[in-house]
């Protein structure tokens, strides 16, 4: 970043771990149900925990927060000519029961997925292995549309 | 030894110069690329027992988003291993030729850029208040057991969550207007709008461009900007020809 030709801050991939997991897990072309070719997987069952405790600190954070609000200033209240009047609660509440099961079935089916590829197990492994890339084949049509479509 | 497939490209499209040790696993390898027709997939050389870590997934990642600066790359599920070429051949590229040749099509020129946009916790709440009685209903109301509390925390928090999406798509116009596709992605955070968009290859500088004009217009709202990306969120573009003529096919 010393002489940049321009300067603009662009990162070539997300910083955090978890965003660029999120990615290479969840999207990308699935290869379905043939008998050589599998998916391997990585054990994720700590995420499942963590978006459940994340997702209720936030309830608290907010909660709380709405109750230290000052609702004084009104000006600005009202001053915002009710903008977004047209909220849609289903539609928030389906986003985040959306994201939150999206979630977890990640983690669920990343922990289910085959691990290891020893070909000395070819035979006794081929009828698993290809279960478990049919179960994902099944769900890449609707992954490499918007995550949001889920859940 | 084994192969773990990271997309799927052009067959004879030579590959830009990466490390030799760029590839997946404990002792990474070399990538390179096998060829099917006029398909290519990128591979590198694994070990029997790989067991792939989160860093794996990173440099699977980083294979891809070198190659996606130079040419289009269809992105194959991290994870994925096949024990030999003759499998990437022909369980991978010619069951799928067709259909990969057409998003390849689809998808030629084009990256993935992505955009969080990040406000701020007390405007968020003010906006998300001002826009509904009923949160404003709720202030001084959450003090009551846990589950009361969590109650409430969640009706403020779809609330929030609705101001932000709707403040995102409003402040990432400019942006938007300048990519083919753009789709709204679930960033996991009450606070975070976040935005994939296709874009021309030659235009990624005019997005920098955009990109740096919203960062300094927008005093509290912090701008990531990340990419090029293969198109992860756009797999399912059909080719531009067909979109022009269904947008006026009716």
């Amino acid at each position: 970043m010393t002489v940049a030709t321009q300067g603009v801050n662009r990162a070539p991939r997300p910083s955090s771990l978890a965003d660029v997991l999120e990615i290479v897990l969840d999207k990308g072309i699935v290869i379905d149900a043939y008998v050589r070719v599998a998916v391997v997987g990585i054990e994720l069952l700590t995420i499942d925990a963590r978006v459940v405790i994340a997702s209720v600190d936030t309830y608290l954070r907010f909660a709380e927060a709405v109750n230290r609000l000052d609702l004084q200033p009104t000006k600005q209240v009202s001053g915002l000519p009710g903008m977004m009047d047209e909220i849609t609660e289903s539609s928030a509440e389906q986003k985040t029961k959306g994201a939150l099961s999206g979630v977890k079935d990640t983690a669920k089916d990343v922990f289910t997925s085959v691990t290891g590829s020893g070909s000395e197990e070819e035979g006794e492994q081929a009828s698993s292995k290809r279960k478990e890339p049919a179960k994902r084949g099944s769900r890449a049509s609707k992954s490499s549309a918007s995550s949001d479509e889920e859940g | 030894m084994a192969l773990h497939v990271y997309g799927v490209l052009r067959g004879g499209t030579p590959l830009p110069e990466l490390p030799e040790t760029a590839g997946v696993g404990d002792s990474p390898g070399e990538v390179w690329s096998v060829e099917y027709d006029d398909l290519a997939a990128l591979v590198s050389e694994i070990a029997d027992d790989y067991a792939p870590t989160d860093h794996d997934g990173a440099r699977h990642l980083d294979v891809l988003a070198r190659l996606i600066v130079e040419t289009t790359v269809l992105p194959v599920r991290f994870g994925t291993v096949a024990p030999d070429e003759d499998a990437v051949r022909f369980e991978v590229l010619e069951p799928a030729a067709a259909e990969l040749r057409s998003q390849l099509r689809a998808l030629d020129g084009f990256v993935e850029l992505r955009v969080d946009l990040t406000f701020d916790e007390q405007e968020a709440l003010r906006g998300a208040l001002a826009a509904s009685p009923e949160l404003r209903g709720l202030a001084g109301q959450a003090d009551g057991d846990l589950e009361q509390r969590i109650g409430v925390g969640e009706i403020v928090t779809e609330g929030v969550a609705e101001w932000t999406r709707q403040q995102g798509e409003q402040v990432a116009a400019p942006l938007t207007r300048l990519a083919r596709l753009s789709v709204p992605l679930n960033a996991g955070n009450t606070l975070v709008a976040r935005l994939a968009l296709l874009v021309a290859r030659d235009r990624v500088t005019e997005m920098d461009e955009a990109v740096r004009q919203l960062r300094s217009q927008l005093s509290t709202v912090d701008v990531e900007y990340v990419g090029p990306l293969p198109p992860y969120d756009f797999l399912d573009a059909r080719e531009p020809e067909a979109e022009r003529t269904s947008r006026w096919g009716w």
